[in-house]
């Protein structure tokens, strides 16, 4: 039996000391990814499809944006320092059910999601996904540029409490949320019934107040697309030899976002969502180390990912010198312009090299016609899934 | 083939391109460097007591050193050019960094195996299933045990720090260690 706080303890430890610290004041005094933060922000603001409901919206979150700005300027949290910005020049989404405002529940059914009928420009519906939580169903939908994770606009339900309660106080539409701002970022937290609401991504404060304001509930069929999901509505779409392992991948499919998932008969892997055009010829990459074998000093490293049709063989080149090829396959008779795949390498670290800081798990991703000719490559500087 | 505890998928890495900058050092003249400024040596001196910490604590609630160094590179990015309207630096990166872990953990699923593997009557050491344990606890709750365990934290500078209630802080950490003992049991 061991004592569960000692060890907690010392197990962390050993775990933070082997952490990989990077050293980056020289890059962030030359202003490496200065502007990330920002980029939602400042794109151009359109003035369409506006109704009453966004203009009364507007009037009562320039109020509310006062209110706020009003109060934390007597307050010392970090919170205050954030610039007042004018309220939001909102615009419907291009989806506009007949929603219920959230403002006139007590309650958030089971079925129910949060939709907004209120955006600031720059957002547009990307998916909706459902993860399943032993105290309820953990659902979120997104908003954001077409096919980017970068700077997404969530609005979530949940049966756990908020992860962070701070911020400000704010009453709108005779509801209190809870509002925070940090880096780029606005987040507006609030209880309903035995659920939680959170809205966050990168907006600035007086928007998200806007945003709130005109929150609705939407029941799942009213949502664009059905949600992705993680579970057993996914559909296999292979069987792929990693490593000498049979490997079976698959799919679930949303307005163009996909999750993905490998299992073997001991572990699975997935979770991660990517967008995929097929005009892309290769898709975002799902990297990830899957062990490290400290005897032979060698990491096993996997990939999978999609491919347009044209593509008859991806090949990867792992780093430290590993290759290894599979033919994307969909053997699932959906998804029909797309393709599927996943490999895997044993590969040597090198000296000095720390397993635990080693996640650039290729160099290149190749994709060729069936003729042999190469036709797209990635690599891992492209941009990934999750940035 | 030792199993590891779990994996984050879609990592980013800034690794490679850092050690070639390092071993290979431009040619030619070097770029005019700016003059330093009174920001750069405040923002260098706040960097140097707070950055090695906030990324070890980031790594233990993303489970990649890669990811931890990337959130709070972005974080301290934003805090230098905000450096004289942001009256709280210390708070301001600290909530910036658990903001951008907890958006990493939402849109990329830690997916724990070493408690499968443990179903399978495979061994695995006791760091292996605390690290899988932890993962999969909420957010708060794996905020909280880290603070509490690793940096020995109280529970008033707990609450603080995740800028919430800090009646919230004791049965989260209650309700997180609850969950590990049955698991671990």
């Amino acid at each position: 039996m061991i004592n569960l706080d000692e060890e907690l303890s010392r197990s962390l430890e050993r775990r933070a000391d082997n952490v990989a610290v990077r050293d980056d004041l020289d890059d962030i005094l030359a202003g490496t990814n200065l502007v990330r933060f920002s980029d939602a922000n400042t794109k151009p603001r359109r003035r369409s499809q506006l109704v009453l409901v966004a203009a009364a919206s507007a009037l009562l979150a320039g109020m509310a944006g006062l209110m706020w700005v009003q109060n934390s300027r007597s307050e010392p949290a970090s919170t205050s320092q954030q610039p007042a910005v004018p309220p939001v020049d909102g615009s419907l989404p291009a989806f506009s059910p007949p929603a219920v405002l959230l403002s006139g529940n007590e309650a958030v059914a089971g079925d129910e999601w949060l939709w907004p009928t209120v955006l600031p420009d720059g957002f547009e519906f990307q998916y909706a996904d459902r993860n399943n939580n032993p105290s309820g169903d953990l659902k979120s939908v997104q908003f954001g540029s077409t096919g980017s994770l970068a700077g997404q606009l969530s609005f979530w339900i949940s049966p756990d409490t908020p992860s962070f309660e701070g911020g400000q106080s704010v009453e709108v539409a005779g509801r209190n949320w809870t509002i925070s701002t940090s880096a780029g970022q606005a987040r507006g937290t609030a209880a309903i019934g035995d659920r939680y609401v959170d809205v966050g991504g990168p907006v600035s404060q007086s928007d998200l107040l806007a945003v709130i304001d005109g929150l609705a509930l939407v029941s799942e069929d009213q949502l664009p697309s059905a949600p992705l999901s993680y579970d057993d509505a996914m559909t296999d779409v292979g069987e792929f030899d990693v490593n000498g392992e049979q490997v079976v991948m698959s799919v679930d499919e949303s307005n163009g976002w996909f999750c993905t998932e490998t299992r073997t008969d001991n572990e699975s892997g997935g979770g991660c969502v990517t967008y995929f055009d097929p005009a892309e010829t290769i898709s975002r990459y799902h990297g990830f180390s899957t062990g490290f074998d400290e005897t032979t000093s060698q990491l096993q490293m996997s990939t999978r990912g999609m491919a347009s049709t044209d593509v008859a063989r991806i090949e990867v080149e792992f780093i430290n010198g590993a290759t290894a090829s599979v033919v994307p396959r969909n053997t699932s008779g959906e998804f029909s312009d797309v393709r599927f795949w996943t490999v895997g390498a044993v590969v040597d670290l090198q000296p000095g090299q720390d397993p635990n800081g080693v996640n650039d798990v290729f160099i290149e991703i190749r994709a060729y016609a069936a003729d042999g000719t190469l036709i797209a490559t990635r690599t891992s500087d492209d941009d990934t899934v999750g940035q | 083939m030792d199993p590891t505890e779990y994996f984050v998928e879609g990592v980013m890495s800034r690794t490679e391109l850092v050690a070639v900058d390092e071993a290979q050092p431009m040619r030619g003249s070097d770029p005019p460097q700016r003059p330093r400024s009174r920001i750069d040596d405040e923002f260098t001196a706040f960097y140097r007591a707070e950055h090695d910490g906030q990324v070890r604590r980031a790594a233990l609630l993303v489970g990649s050193d890669e990811v931890a160094n990337d959130i709070v590179h972005d974080v301290l990015v934003e805090v230098l050019r905000r450096w004289d309207t942001i009256s709280h630096h210390g708070s301001y990166l600290n909530r910036g960094v658990l903001n951008g872990c907890l958006d990493r953990v939402r849109n990329d699923k830690v997916v724990a195996v070493a408690h499968r593997r443990l179903a399978a009557g495979e061994t695995s050491s006791t760091d292996d299933v605390l690290y899988d344990v932890i993962a999969r606890l909420p957010f708060n709750h794996r905020a909280a045990v880290v603070m509490r365990f690793y940096e020995r934290m109280t529970e008033q500078e707990i609450a603080e720090a995740l800028g919430c209630k800090p009646g919230s802080v004791g049965p989260w950490i209650h309700r997180a260690l609850t969950t590990m003992r049955k698991e671990l049991s």
